[in-house]
């Protein structure tokens, strides 16, 4: 026994190189070098490129096409060179691989082929017609009991000669091999299927999913699975070839990001704080780098200001939408939802909120039946000779006027199930037949508000409306669709969190508790919740209007919103190939709605920067939609408690972005998910390649690439800017060890802004700073 | 009230383990004190401390998996051998500590399972 604990902890450690996945319907960016983040960014993608046989650096190409369109300033590189005593690393010629790129296999061996079949029925999660048997046993039960039937495993039947527990069978499979060499063995059949064993990772660890319920899997399973057929086959875990990476790659990649950075500091030391005049409107927008676009042109056109905070303002809960069966997490995967808040019927719309519930029943059942035609043996003809030419139309109606055809469908859905003014439960209540209540204390309810408040550094100068703007993307015919919402919501649209949260602030009883606690809001100030669209940069206010003051002041904001949308929209159309720029917001609407569309706006794309500072510090810069922005007001937090909340968490989510877009792009077949031409949708979780691969875990070629072999996205490594007193940053980075970690290993740059001296410091990798003079004459891009 | 009562009150002799681990190895421990037959522990959430790492702060208003914590749990010797077993080659390649010590309990039967006591 104390062999299996043993064996246990073996895989546990082993396990620390997956990368957990999160399924597609709630999409998250992670770093896919998670596990080796303890270690220095050099070093990590050298194991990274042994055990994945991936490239882990921009490609040869990508840096003479960054030093051509001055992206990489010669200066920099040639000082960078000879800081790191290379000279010679400057010429191009060095960026030469020292050897020709290992070929990779054309197909997946024997054991993979097997296991990813068995893997995708297993894990399925509704796609299946035909569900495997015996899944409620787990992976490896399940699968013994019925490998003797697959023809293509030579001897399967053996399987039933093993135990019928994983680690059992594990030790068994490994009776042999040394003690010593059993952790790299186990990293290795890991390693094998990364994407596969990071989806079996995460769905393990989370205990809201049904499916992981119902058919429980954890990677002793799969280890069980895969050594199995290692043995069936005589098919040794060999570790792929690791590409060659020339010394001065990393030269290169510091010499691009420190022209980008030093560009962005001077910028940041050139622009004065803004005039500030008291707002008519604040609104509050998610730290995507998305809101900056739409907060820039928005604030030109009227006395609005706007704010940043991660997206789900402050709510760690999960939401049940109305008419859904299920909530779903909204909040950071750092952390685990405390309460569920379901939507209901508003109000004095009950009669309406159940015509709409009896239309949502009868589409789904459509939906269902037209399912089960299609998928029936027999059916599936006579559905064709009956509905093909309906269809036929629709398919030529969607393929050429996609706009159109969206709205059609639209009226139709709503015709069927009208919609309905639909409000959050924020109350307590036991009163839906779950187990667990439902809704929020009073005293949750103030701390979530309190939160919210000090954290985003408002705490006082109310404006007399104050807009919640969540965001979510808008895609037809997209797997990735989940990956164009909210990240600080699971995934998932931020609307749902945003009128919760405006809801909490515009209650009595909350704003008197934050009276109590120094935070006074105005009796005439009004919370609302509303959704920035990425895709369209629509922004629509989601409660219903109020009437009074904030009357006029909405229906001045509508109209600088409907300007503001227009020029976002011109600026983001002109970076995506092939956009008809002649109406930027159709061509954009036409995007959200095209079925044909792999590339329905550009995402999160070239993000770089973090900057956690008041919106003085970036107002008047265009920081071209690359730089996440988290409001902190410095002067109201002494003791660093938001900055410290800040910094490690809103950060760290935009490291795993920033890392994902790394790595999807330096290696897009091994990190990314290649091109979303040849993807197969599998067990309704994940994308394969073809029609049997790896699970592909990151970003399709589409999302970070312009053309082939033409990257859109540039892969610089995260800078963190903060607005704050260098003593207090140092402060928090010596209380939090994820801090030391990832600016201590070169995950992420550090800038901190003194605004009590003015200067402006950089970290470094080991804990000393080094002041940056901002040249006086840097080049302002200074907003008209 | 007699003192006899306290006569019934006999106290067995069991071991405790106290295990201090970062927030993401949760399943793990868990697990693992499954696999050794320990079906109730305690888990205190959010420990702070000095460690070789440095100090770690407890709190993290947004961070779940960032944080420490804290299991504690009580067994047989052979029980808590097999956790401190699976424990061992783990914390030799990453944080995490665990204290093991002598303990007493009055309820046996809550901690050792019925064919255990003989």
């Amino acid at each position: 026994m104390p062999d299996l604990a043993r064996l246990a902890a073996q895989i546990e450690i082993a396990a620390g190189h997956v990368t957990p996945y999160w399924p597609l319907r709630g999409f998250i960016a992670a770093n896919p070098l998670q596990g080796l983040e303890e270690q220095p960014f050099e070093s990590a993608v050298r194991t990274a490129a042994g055990l994945f046989g991936a490239r882990c650096w921009p490609s040869a190409g990508m840096f003479r096409a960054a030093l051509a369109e001055g992206r990489i300033d010669p200066a920099i590189l040639a000082r960078t060179a000879a800081r790191h005593g290379l000279p010679d690393a400057a010429d191009p010629a060095a960026l030469d691989p020292p050897a020709a790129l290992p070929a990779r296999p054309a197909a997946p061996s024997a054991v993979n082929r097997v296991a990813i079949r068995w893997l995708a029925a297993f894990l399925d999660e509704g796609q299946a017609v035909w569900p495997m048997p015996g899944r409620e046993l787990g992976l490896w039960p399940a699968f013994r009991r019925i490998a003797g039937h697959d023809a293509e495993i030579p001897r399967g039947a053996e399987a039933m000669a093993l135990p019928d527990q994983p680690l059992p069978t594990i030790a068994a499979l490994l009776d042999g091999v040394a003690e010593a060499d059993r952790t790299v063995l186990l990293t290795r059949h890991l390693a094998a299927l990364a994407g596969w064993a990071g989806f079996i990772k995460q769905r393990g660890r989370d205990r809201t999913n049904a499916w992981a319920q119902a058919a429980p899997a954890g990677l002793a399973d799969l280890l069980a699975l895969r050594l199995f057929l290692a043995r069936q086959f005589a098919e040794p875990v060999a570790a792929p070839a690791a590409p060659p990476a020339p010394d001065a790659a990393p030269i290169w990649l510091e010499a691009w990001e420190e022209t980008w950075r030093e560009g962005l500091a001077a910028r940041l030391a050139g622009s004065g704080p803004a005039p500030r005049t008291a707002p008519l409107a604040q609104l509050v927008f998610c730290i995507d780098v998305r809101s900056e676009v739409l907060r820039r042109h928005l604030e030109r056109r009227g006395p609005w200001e706007t704010l940043g905070f991660a997206g789900f303002f402050a709510a760690a809960i999960a939401v049940r939408p109305f008419g859904a069966e299920a909530a779903h997490a909204a909040c950071p995967v750092l952390l685990e939802p405390r309460q569920v808040v379901p939507e209901g019927a508003a109000p004095g719309a009950e009669a309406a909120g159940e015509k709409r519930l009896a239309g949502l029943a009868r589409l789904g059942q459509a939906k269902a039946g037209l399912r089960a035609l299609k998928d029936s043996v027999a059916g599936a003809f006579g559905f064709v000779e009956a509905a093909g030419a309906g269809f036929g139309a629709a398919m030529v109606a969607r393929t050429v006027a996609p706009r159109g055809f969206a709205a059609v469908a639209g009226r139709l859905a709503a015709r069927v199930a009208p919609p309905a003014p639909t409000a959050p439960r924020l109350a307590l209540a036991c009163d839906d037949g779950g187990a667990e209540p439902t809704g929020l204390s009073p005293a949750e309810q103030l701390s979530i508000a309190e939160a919210a408040l000090r954290i985003m550094g408002l705490t006082s100068g109310f404006a007399k409306l104050v807009v919640l703007c969540g965001h979510g993307g808008r895609a037809v015919n997209n797997p990735f669709a989940a990956g164009l919402d909210c990240g600080a919501c699971a995934g998932h649209r931020g609307g749902p969190n945003a009128r919760i949260v405006a809801a909490i602030l515009n209650d009595p009883a909350v704003r008197q508790g934050l009276a109590a606690r120094g935070i006074a809001i105005p009796a005439d100030t009004v919370f609302l919740g509303a959704e920035h669209d990425t895709t369209t940069d629509a922004l629509e206010i989601l409660d219903p209007p109020p009437g009074g003051a904030q009357a006029a002041i909405l229906a001045r904001l509508r109209g600088d919103l409907a300007a503001a949308q227009r020029g976002a929209a011109a600026e983001r159309m002109a970076r995506l190939p092939g956009a008809s720029i002649a109406d930027p917001v159709a061509e954009a609407e036409r995007r959200g709605a095209d079925w044909a569309e792999t590339r329905p706006e550009w995402a999160l794309a070239r993000n770089a920067g973090f900057i956690v500072a008041d919106r003085g510090f970036t107002q008047g810069l265009d920081l071209e939609g690359r730089c996440f922005l988290h409001s902190y007001d410095w002067r109201a937090d002494a003791d660093g408690t938001a900055l410290e909340v800040i910094l490690t968490a809103p950060m760290v989510v935009a490291e795993w972005i920033n890392t994902q877009y790394y790595f999807s792009t330096v290696d897009n077949s091994v990190f990314g998910a290649g091109s979303k031409v040849t993807h197969s949708v599998v067990g309704a979780v994940g994308v394969m390649q073809g029609n049997g691969s790896d699970l592909m875990t990151g970003l399709p070629a589409q999302s970070v690439f312009r053309a082939d072999g033409e990257a859109y996205h540039e892969p610089l490594r995260l800078m963190t800017v903060v607005r704050a007193p260098r003593a207090r940053v140092e402060a928090i980075i010596a209380r939090q060890k994820i801090l030391r970690t990832l600016f201590a290993n070169g995950w992420v740059a550090l800038l901190v802004a003194d605004p009590e001296t003015g200067a402006f410091w950089r970290r470094n990798r080991d804990g000393s700073w080094r002041a940056t003079v901002a040249p006086a004459a840097a080049p302002l891009s200074v907003a008209a | 009230m007699s003192m006899g009562a306290t006569d019934e009150l006999v106290f067995h002799q069991l071991k405790k383990i106290e295990i201090i681990v970062r927030g993401e190895r949760q399943v793990f421990v868990r697990d693992l004190l499954a696999g050794a037959g320990l079906s109730g522990w305690t888990l205190i959430r959010d420990v702070a401390g000095q460690g070789h790492h440095g100090f770690h702060e407890g709190r993290l208003l947004w961070n779940d998996q960032a944080s420490v914590v804290m299991f504690m749990a009580v067994g047989t010797e052979t029980a808590i051998r097999r956790v401190a077993a699976g424990l061992k080659p783990v914390f030799e390649k990453g944080s995490g500590v665990m204290f093991i010590s002598d303990t007493h309990v009055v309820r046996l039967e809550h901690f050792v399972p019925a064919e255990e006591r003989g």
